[in-house]
């Protein structure tokens, strides 16, 4: 019985191999009540690559990061139009599951929001809800992706302990390892190291490198020497459209669009 | 001019205040002072039995009907705030939540005709237990479902996108995520509705009527004491002994009453230095 | 060095996709499973809400017929004797020299209750005041402590305090005085009899209902903008002038609010009014100080006697008592709620999200 639900579940969510890989938005618009806050959104966002969303506040970058992860499903008032799509497959299509989409897309936020429960139990708790491990593994998990994120030293003797104790930058790494258990294909950065210090965020921006390299990263920026500093491509927003979607290189030294130049140059934004 | 208008007017507040302040105090210090002859732990060991002097038989009463509401109303009102807070949304939530908070609205004397007419009667439970404890658990109802409501809205938003993020189940995010932190304001709910439900006597008048023994086995047919109940019987009995007692068995009430409230404020104290802590 | 396996690329599950899908469905059932329970739960309280109109409509129907209008004009209300052979009246029978008149429960319910919120609002808010204005942070939150407390003693304690302590004294040290006034309020005129009556039971009823109006304007004290008081100070005003310009006016309509609440607690108070205000079932007292009684205290009083009654019609005409009770205390408590969920939605941030 859940071998045929099992199809029906891989048949929308994963459609192997067809089309291109990484993340495709078409035409997404998104409007709360009356209000637009993104239309005709399309561009591409390169597999295993670090895409920065820059732009100035407000104009709709968390917007169009939480669209790719269905964050606004649950907030009534919130429409969500045209399309995006993970390796070929749109994610709005009838039939996905947000659980099984967001398994498969992690997110970290702008601040750090481990859960009540232990600093073990935080990375192991959404891949044994997900059936990924099983009680054994999960102990192996732990220090695996503890390790990744650098916090496997700090904290090996308190796996029990709760999260609170660590320090905010602590907290923000934990998070990651929580989001990177799950194995996700892309990554969410919503400004993740907009409350941290300057060492855990040069920390965080070398993992993020590392990441990519198996990982689609799309990063969420107020800080445009952080963007250049790590991102492989930029996406650059006003007002809830696209000015202009460029490589790192061109957009920081030769922009095509001269609100770019104005936004670059610092006199904008 | 003004400054004489200004003390008069805080002179007026001060009184106010006072006015507030010493009714507490006066009531404890009579309690006390009547009661003290039968202030030794016989009092505790007594039925009113023949004449006894004693509170044993409306304590034991208290506990157990307090116990039957906790089982009664507990899971029942922590599930209706659960539902009001996390599944309803829009219209059918604002009337749920209406509805549930005028419930605390009936006066408890109407909630005990109520337990008359239909449990004692209509369903032939007689003066029982079970009428006193279904009664008395309509009447706290609405506490626990707000207390649980409240207690599960002030988990940050942050929490519940985090597991959102990680495609947890609802199940999952309301056990591992969103309880946790809801819990210890769920728990002090359930001791404030407790400490409500030990201080009421009206709906259980008629309901669990009366016994000067012990309560015995049996749901049904079963009348029996309780605290509130020895204050009322006992007050209005001629004897200068069961006048003191029916001040002894306020005292006692007033006593566990407090220290459930003050249990009941620790909790949420401690609470709120919990959610404090959850947004960094 | 950090990134163990980065050789990997994605890295696939561990677990085949058919098992998470088959999980997915156990979790699926799960939430479906706990949503129904709740909801069940969810609706009992309007359930109970509900199930209580329709037994009160229902029990009194039989004295609402028997009695027509002369509920709430007749001024005698007496369960008649079981002893001599019963009356029928409208086509049901009652208890010989049955009748059911309410109207002087009806004025004492609302005499003690206004008069009880009468005063529980200036003393709630008078004491708020001097404790924000004048008391230091920790002596505010020992007296939520304290109203929390307050609102805790049990109903029948306020009752036996009030005959034993409260009303002797008073009877014998305040309401002397106060029949002084007797020339311009002629309801003040003694005698002042022994302490239990309507006065003492609404004085106890305003003690008992402070705790609530109280602590609701504790709260909207807090809530005025810092700002606001600042900016009436600094234009050099008196800390009286700026709770009278600035804190009062904030925080009025949220009193109105808590005033209506307490007014419901004040309206169906029973334990504490049975024993103070004396149980006189016919008539009315020739002043404030002397024995009345209300509708709730009639119930809780009579229902033993009531029992008594085989035609059943004396039960009924409690119903009716409490259906009436029942009716005025969800009014104020219905008006009370609608007036503060308009004042919170100011107050509080909107927008609270998922």
């Amino acid at each position: 019985m859940s071998e045929a639900m099992g199809l029906a579940g891989t048949r929308a969510e994963s459609a192997e191999g067809t089309a291109t890989e990484g993340v495709s938005v078409r035409n997404l618009g998104v409007r709360y009540r009356d209000r637009v806050l993104l239309e005709g959104i399309s561009t591409e966002f390169r597999p295993r690559r670090v895409t920065a969303i820059v732009g100035p506040t407000g104009c709709g970058k968390t917007t169009l990061l939480r669209s790719i992860n269905r964050m606004h499903d649950q907030a009534p008032g919130m429409r969500v139009t045209g399309s995006v799509s993970i390796d070929g497959a749109d994610i709005y299509a009838p039939g996905v599951g947000v659980r099984g989409l967001r398994r498969r897309v992690g997110m970290l936020f702008q601040r750090p929001n481990p859960f009540p429960q232990s600093i073990a139990d935080n990375i192991s708790l959404a891949p044994r809800a997900h059936g990924l491990v099983s009680r054994r593994e999960a102990a192996h998990l732990v220090e695996e992706r503890l390790t990744e994120v650098g916090l496997w030293e700090a904290v090996r003797g308190r796996l029990n302990a709760s999260p609170f104790h660590l320090s905010g930058g602590q907290q923000q790494l934990l998070c990651l390892a929580r989001a990177l258990a799950l194995s996700p294909d892309v990554l969410l950065l919503d400004e993740p190291t907009s409350s941290l210090d300057p060492a855990t965020t040069e920390h965080i921006e070398r993992l993020i490198t590392q990441l990519s390299e198996r990982v689609t990263i799309l990063i969420v920026t107020h800080n445009l020497a952080q963007a250049a500093r790590i991102s492989d491509d930029v996406l650059f927003l006003m007002a809830g459209r696209v000015v202009e979607a460029a490589s790192s290189r061109t957009f920081f030294n030769d922009p095509g669009d001269e609100r770019s130049r104005a936004y670059v140059s610092g006199r904008i934004g | 001019m003004r400054h004489t208008r200004g003390a008069i007017f805080w002179l007026l507040c001060a009184i106010a205040l006072a006015v507030i302040v010493f009714p507490l105090i006066d009531i404890v210090v009579t309690l006390v002072r009547v009661a003290a002859p039968l202030l030794r732990p016989s009092l505790f060991a007594t039925t009113t039995q023949a004449g006894g002097l004693g509170v044993e038989n409306g304590i034991l009463g208290s506990l157990l009907v307090g116990a039957g509401v906790l089982i009664v109303a507990g899971p029942i009102g922590v599930l209706a705030g659960l539902y009001i807070a996390e599944f309803a949304s829009g219209r059918p939530r604002a009337l749920l939540r209406f509805f549930s908070e005028v419930l605390s609205g009936v006066p408890s004397i109407v909630v005990g005709y109520v337990g008359y007419v239909v449990l004692v009667k209509a369903l032939g439970w007689g003066y029982s237990l079970l009428a006193a404890v279904v009664a008395l658990s309509m009447l706290i109802l609405p506490y626990v479902v707000k207390n649980t409501e409240v207690a599960f809205e002030s988990v940050p938003r942050s929490l519940r996108e985090g597991a959102a993020a990680l495609g947890l189940s609802r199940l999952t995010t309301i056990r591992r995520v969103l309880l946790p932190p809801a819990l210890p304001l769920i728990v002090s709910g359930l001791v404030l509705a407790e400490a409500i439900a030990t201080g009421e006597t009206a709906p259980l008048l008629f309901t669990a009527n009366w016994s000067d023994l012990n309560p015995q086995l049996g749901l049904t047919h079963n009348p029996f004491g309780y605290l509130t109940g020895t204050v009322y019987y006992s007050f209005n009995l001629p004897s200068k002994g069961e006048h003191q007692l029916a001040f002894a068995a306020a005292l006692v009430t007033v006593v566990m009453i407090l220290l459930m409230v003050i249990a009941g404020r620790l909790i949420t104290m401690r609470a709120r230095r919990m959610t404090a802590n959850l947004e960094v | 060095m950090l990134v163990r396996g980065r050789a990997r690329g994605i890295s696939p599950s561990p677990a085949p996709a058919g098992a998470t899908a088959g999980r997915e469905s156990v979790t699926r059932w799960g939430d479906r499973v706990t949503h129904a329970v709740a909801a069940v739960a969810g609706m009992v309280p309007l359930g109970a809400l509900a199930f209580i109109v329709i037994v009160m409509v229902v029990s009194a129907i039989p004295a609402i017929l028997f009695s027509g209008t002369g509920f709430f004009t007749g001024s005698v209300f007496s369960l008649g004797s079981v002893y001599a052979p019963p009356i029928h009246h409208h086509g049901l029978t009652a208890p010989f020299g049955a009748s059911y008149g309410a109207l002087p429960l009806i004025l004492g319910t609302f005499v003690t209750s206004l008069i009880a919120i009468g005063l529980a609002v200036p003393i709630s808010v008078g004491g708020v005041l001097m404790l924000s204005e004048w008391l230091p942070r920790r002596a505010q939150s020992f007296l939520s402590l304290f109203l929390e407390l307050l609102a805790g003693i049990p109903s029948v304690v306020f009752g036996i305090w009030g005959v034993y302590t409260f009303g002797p004294f008073m009877a014998a040290h305040v309401y002397p005085l106060l029949t002084g006034l007797g020339t311009v309020i002629p309801w003040l005129k003694g005698p002042v009899g022994a302490g239990q009556g309507l006065l003492t039971a609404s004085l106890v009823l305003a003690i008992m209902v402070v705790p609530i109006v109280a602590a609701t304007t504790r709260e909207l004290v807090r809530r005025v903008p810092t700002l606001a008081r600042e900016g009436a100070l600094a234009l050099g005003m008196t800390r009286h002038e700026t709770a009278k310009v600035v804190t009062i006016p904030y925080v009025r309509t949220g009193i109105l609010a808590a005033a209506l609440l307490g007014w419901g607690r004040a309206l169906g108070e029973t334990m504490a009014v049975l024993f103070i205000i004396g149980n006189v079932l016919n008539g009315y007292p020739q002043n404030l100080y002397l024995s009345a009684n209300t509708l709730s205290a009639t119930i809780a009083g009579t229902l033993d006697g009531a029992l008594t009654d085989s035609t059943g019609t004396d039960i009924s005409a409690l119903a009716e008592i409490g259906l009436v009770l029942l009716v005025i205390s969800l009014v104020t408590n219905f008006a009370g709620r609608l007036v503060i969920r308009r004042v919170s939605d100011q107050a509080l941030p909107v927008g609270r999200g998922v």
